[in-house]
């Protein structure tokens, strides 16, 4: 079957207006949160995702994108300008961004940041574009076993790769699956793990867990430790001819590009790996590698458009295989749940003008990233200047009546509470909190993918398997995720010892 | 020994042992028919239970012996404001039955002012009042929710 992507005809017939002004909202809410220290995109996609219940799934959707690839930017700002990564994937920006901006060339680091994030926007928007549907079309011969197996790489894959401790890593997916399996079985019908709670035998609302797992803890974080004041800073603007680095410099660019793309298609690394290992790229391959960590432009164009592209990366295996790449599009696919429409291969036949609808808002989203970082970025540095309580009463009143909205009950309330200090004791015990939301995401394929595999071989799973040499890659897959970080610390501690 | 890790693995043990003994003892799962053969209801969260248990027995051992220690992260800041913030919390939601949405949201505002170290009396009172207003209209008017009234309102008091 051809899936390709009928992707003209369809824009023609769509009425995309609302989704254009979602990702615009998205964008400007995404760069706030980006701005702002200790919120970042994935808090900000985490409160909008009661608000695009009422909306189209690609409106809602464009919403959720905007803030992603705002809040993958917005991070930028704050690490030039203060030295502090507004957002983890902003970390490598602050090598080079903040010795720019100390040496007075703060427009000329936000420019390059703002250029670099448009482009590797654009580039991964059209990697989407390409490689999703083709992924797709490949997956549609997937059955139980190779579906459960996908499944199951992108759990370990998120649990081993991503966080120092992968037994800890490994629990908080299983958790997920656990919180999962709560409310009613999908195979049978019955009830089970509600405990007599009427309200549990839907399931855990996943609002409730994902507001309690991310916005609760950073509020009681920083309720811990009140220590941000509001920052004045200096005025930034745009500068053209930094802008024109994309010509005098494209290589770079598309080089940067193209790592972030490539890391956000493997589940679990993200943009932090993606942009220091963009950065050590340009560092090995430049003229001049002395000058970067100094204020070297190169190092912010390397970082910005690596995890800038990570956003479009990690959005393929989520569309074509249904499988999230990191904890935000874990959450935007959440949302396309709720709205019953499935990610994964079978979305390009029965849901493609709401794939369309998604390669279009992203690529809507990319493009308009440069005339807000241009003309708007300027201005939002002045949220900076908000006060820590009124921001943590913002969020806090986001996460409540976010979550009171899904079904109008305080028991939900209770359930984000619970989960909320479940998320605080997690990152006290350097417990990661992606797997488990992923988990939770993925624990109805994973349980219904791995029975319907158990009820086809029956006696017999090995001998099925071993008829399924996709399933076998994809398990020799999974097997290297979790051997990998095992190796890795066994011969770091043989470096640590010999040195 | 690595505290952290050894709790965790402790924590890990119990979770999963919890769930193991659930699809045992719980009659819904129990009962629970093979449909087509395969894993059965109760075999799945079984199946990841037992799978927390040994994650947990791989923690325990590699925080027992693990060399030099770890207590979890540290903090550097005021345990007891997060632990009052969840109390605050717990009982805001308690009175949101009763008093409703505008009577008991600025009490939680005042709190989260207070916590978050702001003192001045004006600011903290105009902030309540100004922060629940718009809450409100954005909830109520922008996204059409129907906030929690109170049954003392309801009831006309």
């Amino acid at each position: 079957m051809e899936l390709g992507l009928p992707f003209l005809d369809q824009i023609a017939g769509m009425n995309l207006g609302a989704a254009a002004i979602a990702v615009l909202m998205g964008l400007v809410i995404g760069v706030v949160f980006g701005i702002l220290p200790g919120l970042g995109p994935l808090l900000g996609v985490t409160l909008a995702i009661p608000f695009t219940f009422n909306m189209d799934p690609v409106t809602g959707v464009a919403l959720l994108m905007g803030i992603y690839q705002g809040g993958s930017y917005g991070g930028a700002v704050t690490a030039i300008l203060l030295g502090i990564p507004g957002t983890p994937i902003a970390a490598a920006t602050l090598l080079d961004g903040r010795p720019m901006a100390l040496a007075g060339r703060s427009s000329e680091a936000v420019t390059v940041a703002t250029a670099a994030s448009w482009f590797g926007g654009i580039v991964s928007g059209f990697a989407l574009l390409a490689l999703a549907p083709a992924l797709a079309e490949f997956a549609l011969s997937f059955g139980p076993a190779e579906i459960f197996c996908l499944a199951l790489l992108g759990l370990t894959a998120i649990a081993t790769l991503a966080e120092a401790s992968a037994l800890k890593g490994l629990l908080a997916g299983l958790m997920g699956l656990m919180f999962a399996a709560v409310g009613t079985d999908p195979y049978t019908g019955i009830s089970r793990f509600n405990f007599g709670v009427t309200e549990l035998s839907g399931g855990i609302t996943f609002v409730a867990l994902l507001v309690g797992l991310f916005a609760i803890p950073e509020v009681l974080a920083q309720i811990e430790n009140p220590a941000r004041k509001g920052e004045r800073l200096e005025a930034i603007r745009f500068r053209l001819r930094s802008f024109g680095t994309i010509v005098s410099r494209f290589f770079s660019y598309l080089r940067s590009s193209v790592v972030g793309v490539v890391v956000g298609i493997v589940p679990g690394i993200g943009g932090v790996v993606s942009s220091f290992l963009s950065y050590k790229l340009a560092r090995d391959l430049s003229k001049e590698p002395e000058a970067f960590g100094k204020g070297e432009p190169d190092g912010v164009v390397a970082t910005e458009a690596a995890n800038s592209a990570t956003t479009g990366g990690a959005l393929i295996p989520m569309l074509s295989l249904g499988i999230p790449g990191d904890p935000i599009v874990a959450v935007m696919m959440g949302g396309l749940l709720v709205h019953g429409i499935t990610p994964g291969p079978a979305l390009f036949l029965t849901d493609a003008d709401v794939a369309t609808g998604i390669f279009v808002m992203f690529l809507v989203g990319a493009v308009l990233l440069l005339p807000l970082g241009a003309f708007v970025v300027p201005f939002f540095v002045k949220a900076l200047s908000i006060p820590q309580g009124l921001l943590l009463v913002v969020v806090l009143m986001l996460a409540i009546y976010g979550t009171y909205a899904v079904h109008s009950r305080l028991f939900d309330l209770w359930t984000m509470l619970a989960f909320g200090v479940l998320g605080y004791g997690m990152v006290k015990f350097g417990i990661p909190r992606a797997p488990l939301i992923i988990g939770f995401v993925l624990g109805p394929v994973v349980e219904v993918n791995l029975r319907r595999m158990s009820s086809l071989a029956q006696a017999d799973p090995l001998a099925y398997l071993a008829g399924r040499p996709i399933s076998l890659v994809i398990l020799a897959l999974v097997l290297l995720a979790l051997v990998y970080p095992l190796v890795s610390s066994v011969l770091a501690a043989r470096r640590t010892a010999s040195q | 020994m690595d505290r952290s890790q050894t709790i965790t693995g402790l924590f890990a043990i119990l979770f999963g042992g919890w769930i193991v003994a659930e699809t045992y003892t719980s009659f819904k799962i129990s009962v629970s028919s093979h449909i087509g053969g395969g894993i059965d209801a109760a075999g799945y969260p079984r199946l990841l239970g037992v799978l927390a248990v040994s994650v947990g027995v791989l923690l325990l051992a590699s925080g027992v012996l693990a060399k030099g220690g770890n207590a979890g992260r540290r903090s550097a800041g005021r345990l007891w404001a997060p632990a009052l913030l969840c109390v605050i919390l717990a009982a805001y939601f308690q009175t949101l039955l009763l008093f409703g949405y505008m009577l008991a949201t600025p009490f939680l505002v005042s709190a989260v002012l207070l916590l978050a170290n702001e003192r001045r009396p004006i600011v903290i009172a105009a902030v309540s009042v100004a922060a629940t207003a718009a809450f409100g209209l954005l909830f109520e008017f922008g996204a059409g929710l129907l906030l929690p009234d109170g049954r003392l309102v309801s009831l006309g008091i």
